[in-house]
C-alpha cells in the first residue's frame, strides 16, 4: 500500500513541486523559444512529451546493459533515434500534425529534460517508475510551457490560440516585448517567484 | 579490460540497433513521404490557382502551369523567394491569366520560413495574405508606397519582402501566360517605365503593351484588349553605323509615329548632316504613310530626303519598309492566336 503512493508520486511531482521548467530549470530553451503562441507551445509539450515518455521507458529498460562510461553516449543516439523515428512517421502519416508540430521535432533532441530524465531517473529506477516519472515531467513542461504561450500570446496579439479575444486598444497596441525572450525571462521569474513563495518556502525554513 | 571491451560493444551495439531501427523505418516511410510530399505539392498548387485541375512543371521547383478540364491554360503558379527579415521567404503564388494573383502561400518554418514569431511570422496569417487575391501587378505595393497591400504593424521588412517577392515573380514569370490570351498586361518583363512611356508615344491610342519578342516587338491594346498596333525597333546600317529606329504601326497599316535613338543611345551619325534625321521634320514625314508611300519623292513616293544625307535617310526609309515587311504579321489577329 506504502509502495503504491510512492508510484504515484513520482507522478504528481512532475507536475509542480518537481516541475522541470520552474523547479528543476531545465529545458528552458525550447520553452523560451516556442512559447511564443499557444498552439506552438501545446505542439512543442506534445511532441517533447511523447519522447520523454518512451525515452524514459527504453532507458530504463536496457539500464542494466550500459556501462557507466558510456551511459550518456547511448542515451542521446536512443534520444535521437526516437526523435527522428517521431519525424519519419509523422511525416509518413500524419503529414496535417506534421505541419504543425514539423518544426518542434527536430528541436526535442536538444531539450535536456529527456536526457535529464533519462540521467537522473531512468538510469536509476524500474520501467514502471520511468513511465510514471516522464509522464508527469510531461505534464508539468507541457503545462508551463502551454500556460507561458497563453499568456504571451495574449500580450502580444490580443488572441489565444488564434481566437481575438482582447480588447480592442491591446490589438491595436500590442505588448511586442512579450514575444522576445525578454518576455519569456520576466514570465518565468514570475512564476518561480510564485512557486518559492507558495510551494517551495514551507521546505527550505523547514 | 573486460569493463573496456564491453564499454565499446555495448556502444556499437547500441549504434547498430539504432542505425538499423531508423534505415528500416526510413525505407518504409520513405515511399509514403515522397507521395505526401508530391500531394502536398499538388494540394499546394490547386490551392493557389484554384480551377486547375493538372499542372504541368515548366521550370523544375519553380514554375508550373495550371490547365482546366478543358485542357485550358488558366494560369500560373511560380514558386518566390524574397529576403525576409531572417532569411528569404518561400512563397508559391497563383497567377491567372486575367493577370490578376489568384491567392499566395507562404511556407511554414518547417519549410524553411524563418522570420521572427509573433512579428514577421504573420505574414502567414490569412489578414496579410489575403489582400494579394484579385490584386494586379500595379496593386502590389504597400499602402504606405502607393499601393494597396496593408503592411503587417512592426513587420515592414517582411511585409514588403512578400510584395516585393510577389512583383518580382509576376514580372519574370508572366510570359509564359502566352500570347494567345485576350487579357494584355500593362508592363512586360522586357517593358520598363521609360521604354512604356516610349511606347505609349509611338502608339498613341494603346492603353497596353505586350512584349512580342524581347526588345524589338511590342503589341498595343486599346481598353477592349484588342489589338490596335504594334510597335518595332530595327536597326539599319546607316552612314556611320547603325541606326537604332523605334515604328509605332498602327491595324490600319499606317505608320502613327518613329522615334529615332538619340547619340546618347548609340546613334552615330555625323552631326549636322546625318544627325538630322532626328529632327522632328524629317521624322514627322513618316507619320500617317504607307508602305506603298515609303519612298522618296525622287522615286514617287513621299519622303524628302535630308539634303547631304542621303545614305542616314535612305537607311532609316529602308529600315522602315524591312521593319513593316517583316513584323505586319504580328498585328493580324488570327496568326496572334497561332502563337
Amino acid at each position: 500500500m506504502k509502495q503504491k503512493v510512492n508510484h504515484l508520486k513520482y507522478l504528481t511531482d512532475g507536475i509542480i513541486i518537481d516541475n522541470p521548467i520552474l523547479v528543476l530549470m531545465i529545458g528552458l530553451c525550447p520553452t523560451l523559444a516556442t512559447s511564443i503562441t499557444a498552439k506552438d507551445a501545446f505542439g512543442m509539450g506534445i511532441a517533447a512529451s511523447f519522447v520523454l515518455i518512451c525515452s524514459n521507458l527504453v532507458v530504463s529498460a536496457i539500464r542494466k546493459l550500459i556501462p557507466d562510461a558510456v551511459r550518456i553516449p547511448v542515451f542521446i543516439i536512443v534520444i535521437s533515434t526516437f526523435v527522428t523515428i517521431v519525424d519519419y512517421v509523422m511525416q509518413a502519416y500524419a503529414p496535417a500534425l506534421y505541419r504543425v508540430l514539423g518544426v518542434f521535432v527536430p528541436l526535442i533532441v536538444v531539450n535536456c529534460i529527456i536526457l535529464g530524465r533519462a540521467e537522473a531517473f531512468a538510469y536509476k529506477n524500474g520501467i514502471i517508475d520511468s513511465f510514471l516519472d516522464g509522464f508527469g515531467k510531461s505534464i508539468g513542461f507541457t503545462l508551463v510551457i502551454v500556460v507561458m504561450g497563453i499568456i504571451r500570446e495574449y500580450f502580444s496579439t490580443g488572441s489565444i490560440f488564434g481566437i481575438i479575444i482582447g480588447p480592442k486598444f491591446l490589438i491595436s497596441n500590442p505588448v511586442l516585448f512579450m514575444i522576445f525572450p525578454p518576455g519569456g525571462f520576466l514570465l518565468i521569474g514570475i512564476f518561480k517567484a510564485l512557486i518559492n513563495k507558495f510551494v517551495i518556502k514551507q521546505e527550505s525554513v523547514g | 579490460m573486460k569493463s573496456l571491451t564491453w564499454m565499446v560493444v555495448s556502444l556499437f551495439l547500441a549504434c547498430l540497433v539504432a542505425a538499423g531501427l531508423l534505415s528500416k523505418v526510413y525505407t518504409v516511410t520513405k515511399v509514403q513521404i515522397e507521395k505526401q510530399i508530391s500531394e502536398n505539392m499538388l494540394m499546394r498548387l490547386s490551392d493557389v490557382l484554384p480551377g486547375a485541375k493538372s499542372f504541368q512543371e515548366v521550370i523544375k521547383d519553380s514554375l508550373w502551369i495550371g490547365f482546366d478540364e478543358q485542357n485550358q491554360k488558366i494560369g500560373l503558379v511560380f514558386k518566390t523567394g524574397p529576403r525576409g527579415y531572417a532569411g528569404p521567404i518561400p512563397i508559391l503564388v497563383g497567377y491567372g491569366v486575367d493577370s490578376m494573383v489568384e491567392k499566395i502561400y507562404i511556407a511554414s518554418p518547417s519549410e524553411g520560413l524563418k522570420e521572427t514569431p509573433g512579428l514577421g511570422l504573420q505574414v502567414k496569417e490569412p489578414k496579410f495574405k489575403n489582400q494579394f487575391t484579385n490584386k494586379k501587378f500595379a496593386d502590389l505595393k504597400l499602402l504606405k508606397d502607393g499601393g494597396s497591400i496593408q503592411a503587417i504593424t512592426a513587420a515592414t521588412i517582411s511585409s514588403r519582402a512578400v510584395v516585393n517577392g510577389v512583383r518580382e515573380g509576376i514580372e519574370r514569370y508572366k510570359h509564359y501566360i502566352g500570347t494567345d490570351s485576350a487579357e494584355s498586361i500593362q508592363s512586360d518583363i522586357c517593358i520598363d517605365e521609360n521604354m512604356l512611356t516610349r511606347l505609349s508615344k509611338l502608339l498613341p491610342e494603346a492603353i497596353q503593351f505586350r512584349c512580342v519578342i524581347e526588345d524589338t516587338v511590342w503589341t498595343g491594346y486599346d481598353d477592349q484588349h484588342q489589338v490596335i498596333g504594334m510597335v518595332f525597333q530595327i536597326a539599319p546600317e546607316g552612314y556611320a553605323g547603325l541606326i537604332p529606329i523605334f515604328v509605332g504601326y498602327g491595324r490600319d497599316q499606317t505608320i502613327k509615329k518613329i522615334y529615332i535613338s538619340s547619340p546618347a543611345e548609340g546613334l552615330k551619325e555625323t552631326p549636322g548632316c546625318g544627325l538630322q534625321i532626328t529632327e522632328s521634320e524629317f521624322r514627322n514625314q513618316f507619320s500617317n504613310k504607307k508602305l506603298s508611300d515609303l519612298k522618296f519623292t525622287d522615286n514617287g513616293g513621299s519622303i524628302q530626303a535630308i539634303s547631304g544625307a542621303t545614305i542616314s535617310s535612305r537607311a532609316v526609309l529602308n529600315g522602315i519598309r524591312q521593319g513593316i515587311e517583316r513584323y505586319q504579321h504580328y498585328i493580324k489577329t488570327d496568326s496572334l492566336k497561332s502563337k
